[in-house]
């Protein structure tokens, strides 16, 4: 007994540092999913796109920091394409989604022109920032920290303008915020892309924290960070502009020690995608009003 | 341009000779509206009634964007809007509908969906959706409806009853002064007591402001009551219209006597 907390307790940091990072996965799902009503599965396609973009660049000698600013645009492309395919065509979002995640299939191992690319040899961009980064987990513990303490405040503030209010009306009644005058167009295309964006940069991220990018990268991502915002939202609610944004974060860092947890009591690692996939499951199958219980929310097709 | 061309010159809403047709070509093909023509000077009440499928809603779609007319044109204060969408004439009309939840943004709260409407047709940046000052703006528009609804600008809209949610959204219709207020039996989903404060609500904003106002109604009492013009649709097309004195002078019975002789399923006093 004393032995598995042992492994877990010695887990903690690293998971800790990589749940921040995956927060921000977890973000790009909120976006679309709560903020918009655009359930959006492009995740799964943005975030290997972010991994392999960056390192198609690192290996190809471009700067780190441009290197990551054209991989996180890479993702907005991803997510603008996904959100307009939806609008443009009438085609259901998840579907979209779907399509888009196959097509950056192609377009991932286009750019890297096989199936992974090392990154050991590389210049990474958080080495530029603080030297020995990917090897030190206290310092990315911080640095994830700060970024998403940062993000977070960005968003709680921006959701609050204007502009913002805009947005939240698009995905509370897009009929009204038309007759308001919003384009709800251009407000989900932005707003699914900006959501991918995120994604994109964690994959990026991701890539050069472990020292590699692979087109399977983030196999079932998108499950993870459902799981993550679901439990987010059980443990800060979602009854404050505040919450919801601080709830990706807060779920992320709790999944990922649940399963590291998990794995030190001795769960199968092969068998993790079938307990994450059974949590959401029970999760969206209970009844919406009951405490916990979460609905996907649908987007009509309209004109 | 807008608002430099005054009214005796250029109606404030001018529909000319629209016709639509819904599904053409097909077995459900449905031709909801039949050259209809229909002007208003600004300041204008036009109270709009006839039975169900007589082309009521249809027309205010033409008016409104959601609609586009198959022929004829829209203008409004002189500007050529019949193929401009919903949200690009946001600033010239605001429109309040039958079902309270299609105004109003749930999960926002009252004050977040009338800062909304205070940039209806704006464009929207950065700045402070709510401030102070147009915090105290939103609680004097609220005030006179008399709901307590000035008194719950942070509650969030979903928690608000049907009433509430209406008046809220006829606040936020004539929150800035619209070119044409567009009325689709808002009062209808209500009940009877709320009904009649929102009414009341309408009407005094109405003649406040002196909005241009098209609404259409199934309650003869209002029908008669209010508006200096009257429109009386029947299978897409305008069966009778009167105004000004001639109005004055209708009573229910002899306005449901006008009804039978055009389509007897009109009698719906309510």
């Amino acid at each position: 007994m004393l032995d598995i907390l042992g492994s877990f307790v010695n887990l903690v940091p690293v998971t800790l540092a990589q749940s921040l990072l995956y927060g921000f996965v977890a973000l790009g799902i909120m976006i679309p999913f709560r903020l918009l009503s655009f359930p959006d599965l492009t995740c799964e396609g943005a975030f290997p796109l972010g991994g392999c973009l960056c390192a198609a660049l690192l290996v190809a000698g471009v700067a780190p920091g441009l290197s990551m600013i054209i991989a996180v645009l890479g993702g907005v492309l991803a997510g603008c394409a996904t959100a307009f395919i939806h609008l443009r065509f009438k085609i259901n979002t998840l579907l979209a989604g779907i399509l888009m995640i196959t097509i950056l299939w192609s377009i991932n191992l286009r750019i890297m022109g096989k199936s992974n690319i090392p990154l050991f040899a590389a210049p990474s961009f958080f080495d530029n920032i603080y030297s020995g980064f990917t090897l030190n987990v206290p310092v990315q513990i911080v640095f994830w920290l700060v970024v998403a303490i940062a993000l977070i405040a960005l968003l709680c503030w921006f959701l609050r303008t204007d502009l913002g209010l805009a947005v939240r009306a698009t995905g509370a009644n897009e009929a009204m915020a038309r007759a308001q005058g919003i384009s709800t167009w251009a407000i989900t295309i932005a707003g699914v892309g900006v959501a991918n964006g995120l994604t994109a940069f964690a994959g990026a991220s991701v890539a050069q924290v472990q020292g590699y990018a692979d087109v399977q990268m983030g196999f079932g991502i998108l499950i993870n960070a459902l799981a993550a915002l679901i439990i987010g939202e059980a443990v800060v609610g979602r009854t404050s502009i505040f919450r919801q944004v601080l709830a990706p974060f807060v779920g992320s860092v709790v999944y990922y020690q649940v399963i590291s947890a998990g794995l030190a009591l001795g769960l199968h690692p092969s068998d993790l995608k079938l307990v994450t996939g059974l949590f959401v499951l029970i999760m969206l199958a209970l009844p919406k009003r009951k405490a916990g219980g979460v609905a996907l929310p649908e987007r009509p097709v309209n004109a | 341009m807008r608002g430099e061309v005054t009214s005796e010159t250029v109606p404030a809403l001018a529909i000319a000779g629209v016709s639509k047709v819904f599904n053409p070509g097909t077995p459900t093909e449905r031709r909801a509206l039949n050259g209809v023509s229909l002007s208003l000077a600004e300041g204008d009440f036009a109270v709009i009634i006839g039975s169900n499928g007589a082309g009521k809603s249809t027309l205010l779609g033409v008016v409104a964007g959601d609609v586009i007319a198959d022929i004829g044109s829209v203008s409004i204060n002189g500007r050529d809007v019949t193929d401009i969408p919903v949200h690009r004439r946001a600033a010239l009309v605001a429109r309040v509908f039958q079902d309270p939840s299609r105004g109003t943004a749930p999960g926002l709260t009252v004050e977040e969906n009338l800062a909304i409407a205070y940039k209806r047709g704006q464009s929207r940046y950065l700045g402070k959706a709510v401030t102070s000052d147009r915090r105290k703006l939103f609680r004097e528009a609220l005030e006179p409806l008399g709901l307590g609804l000035d008194r719950r600008l942070d509650t969030r809209v979903d928690l608000l009853s049907g009433g509430q949610r209406q008046a809220l959204s006829l606040t936020m219709a004539c929150l800035l002064k619209p070119d044409i207020l567009i009325l689709d039996e808002h009062c209808a989903a209500l009940d009877p007591r709320t009904a009649e404060a929102v009414m009341t609500a309408t009407f005094n904003a109405v003649q406040r402001w002196r909005i241009t106002t098209l609404m259409v109604t199934h309650n003869m009492h209002h029908a008669i009551g209010h508006g200096n013009r009257l429109v009386m649709m029947h299978e897409g097309a305008i069966a009778f219209e009167t105004s000004g004195s001639e109005k004055e002078g209708l009573t229910v019975p002899s306005l449901v006597q006008r009804f039978q002789t055009a389509d007897d399923k009109i009698l719906l006093v309510r």
